[in-house]
Parts: C-alpha cells; structure tokens; sequence
C-alpha cells in the first residue's frame, strides 16, 4: 500500500478507536445524566408528598415509564461498547457483512446527527459471510461513512446499501453533495480508499460538486488484515 | 422577588425535560429548548436571567450560542453543561463571558445554587 506508512495506518487505527469509544461514552454519560434526573424527579415527588402534596399516579407512571426507556437505551450502548471492545480478540474471525454494517451504522448514528443527518441503510436477507479482522472492517466502514458525510450538507440524508457481489460484498453509500467540501472530502476518501484497498478491496467514487456522492466498495470475501499487519511488522 | 427564569438548552430532549421540571418544582420559572437555533429565537422574543447550555450540540453548537448571547443580551448570563469535561472548552466558554461551567449529571441542589448566583450577577449587570 503505498502513500501511508503502517505507523500512520495503526495510529489511524485507533483513532477510530477513540472516536466510537469516545462517542458511545459520551451517549451513555447523557442516560445517566437523564437517569439522574428522573430518579431525582421522583425523590421531588416522594419528597413532596411527605409534605402533604397528593401523589399523582399517573405522573409516576409517567416518570417510571420515561426511565425505562433510558434503560434500554443505555443497555444498547453498552452492548455497541462491549461488542466493539470484543473486535480486537482475534485478529481474524468469520464475519456477516450486514451484521458488522449495522453495528458501524449504530457507531456512526451520532456522528450523522451531529450534522443534523440521518442514515438509513438495508442489507439482503441472506447472509453475507467474510472472514477477515472485525475491527478492520468496522474501520473500513467507519471510514467510508466519514468520508460520505463530510461531503454531505447538513440535514440531509445518507444511504448505505450492501448487496452480495462475485467473490465478496458491495457496499453502495449515496447522499447529496454540498458545493464547498472539496479538500475535506479528498483527504478523507483518500483514507477510506487507502484502507479498503489494504483489505484487498477497490473503492469507486463520484463526489462532483452539484450531483449525488456515490462511493461503491467491494470488499472480498476473504479479508486482509489491515492492524495485525502493522502490529506485526512495524 | 421574581421568579428566576432560566432556559435548558440541550438536544437531549428527555433530559431538558426533567430539569425543567425538576427547577419548576423548586420555584424557578424554567423552560427548554432542544437546539441553539431554538435557544436564540426563544431569547430574541423574551427575557431570561440564565441559559443553562449543552456544549456538544448538533447545529449550531453551545459556544457559537454563548457568543451570540453575549452580542445580544450581555447581561444575561449562561452557564455552561457538558458530558465530559474540557478543559479548553471550558476556558472557551470563560472567554466567552460563560458564568460557570459544569459536567452531567450535577446534584440539583448545586446546580440550583449557581443558577441563583448567576442571577444575582444578571440582576447586578442590569442596575
């Protein structure tokens, strides 16, 4: 691979690290904080009521109701958190294209919604199998994705298809472009197409200004590994 | 003395919400926006004595809101939340004017504490 050194490869490695494990604790620190609160607000009302102010059942139910689903949405980011630590286990391992795509899509949600974007994606019913690094293959995603939505002009829209191609998959990103993303958009698909292509793959783009960003990945079945290759020969 | 009023700014809805709730049971006149937009169109129409302001925000993010507060209205003073501390946003927001800046979740009876402190110093700009 030529124009990153490994050192730069692996440093890239785990700034994606950082970047999802920064950005789930941040999502898990905002359901505490709300969590706090409602189980706060139910002390006010308890608190209250010990002073003669009649308990309204229905605001408890409210409120119970209210925490519980923070629950949920704290126990999915713990989930995202713990399966993303677990994709450093093993430096290969057998892999489902749509079940690593939306695990990067549950990753990148935050990342879109901080421009005010959503994301959609859809994957075939059957199944996809890889083999390969999970975490070079989140990364390769995540990379892709970074570089679709810095060419995307906030609230609009991103779409991620995968489909079975000959010997692999495709991943198809496609969303608007905005007019003044130019050098942004370069550098960062310089590095999506850096890595896909160390995994063996091609990356297709058309990022003309006024027309649609369409990146088309393959990626192969079978996966090089991207991180254990620079662990093992810097 | 009149009510304290405050605006929860913040893009987690659920958690503007149970502020402004919570300030409303301790006698504050508390309401809340979800986005810095929303925060300048509430504060363009009427008057707040303190904005109690997410930092990370989509859109138009906390310290871009702070300046444009401080353009505006430079009495009025804002008090800045976080998810995880910064120590370069938080001298940021300093510069900016910010009044104090705090991490999720703060105890109540503290954040009720400095809310009052800063309209104090509001009420002090104004005379």
């Amino acid at each position: 691979m030529s124009g990153l050194t490994r050192q730069k490869r692996y440093e890239k490695g785990l700034n994606f690290f950082g970047a999802i494990t920064r950005s789930l604790s941040h999502q898990l620190a905002n359901v505490m904080a709300i969590l706090t609160e409602l189980t706060g607000l139910l002390e006010d009302l308890l608190y209250a009521a010990g002073q003669g102010t009649p308990l309204d059942p229905a605001r408890i139910e409210n409120i119970v109701g209210r925490i519980g689903k923070q629950l949920e949405r704290g126990t999915g980011f713990i989930k995202h958190l713990n399966r993303f630590g677990h994709s450093v286990d093993h430096p290969t391992a057998a892999l489902e294209a749509g079940e690593i795509l939306e695990r990067v899509v549950g990753y990148s949600r935050r990342f879109a919604t901080l421009k005010k974007m959503t994301l959609s994606h859809s994957r075939p019913e059957k199944d996809i199998p890889m083999q390969g690094s999970p975490f070079d293959l989140q990364h390769v995603l995540y990379r892709c994705f970074d570089a679709a939505l810095s060419a995307s002009p906030q609230g609009t829209g991103l779409a991620v298809t995968l489909e079975a191609a000959e010997g692999g998959a495709r991943f198809s990103f496609s969303g608007p472009v905005a007019g003044d993303s130019g050098k942004e958009v370069s550098t960062r698909l310089a590095l999506a197409r850096h890595l896909v292509e160390g995994m063996g793959g091609t990356l297709d783009s058309a990022t003309d200004t006024g027309k649609p960003i369409k990146l088309v990945v393959f990626l192969p079945a079978s996966l090089r590994l991207l991180s254990a290759d620079a662990r093992e020969q810097d | 003395m009149p009510k304290l009023r405050v605006l929860v700014v913040d893009d987690e809805e659920e958690l503007v919400h149970a502020l402004v709730e919570r300030l409303q049971i301790r006698g504050m006149d508390a309401h809340g926006v979800t986005t810095g937009k929303e925060a300048l169109e509430r504060i363009r129409s009427e008057a707040f004595n303190v904005v109690l302001l997410d930092v990370k925000m989509p859109g138009l993010g906390g310290l871009k809101v702070i300046e444009e507060i401080k353009n505006q209205h430079p009495c009025m003073q804002v008090i800045m939340l976080t998810g995880h501390s910064s120590a370069q946003d938080a001298q940021r927001g300093k510069n900016l004017g910010a009044f104090e800046y705090l991490q999720k979740p703060v105890n109540i009876e503290d954040l009720c504490r400095i809310l009052r402190a800063a309209g104090l110093r509001e009420e002090n700009c104004q005379e």
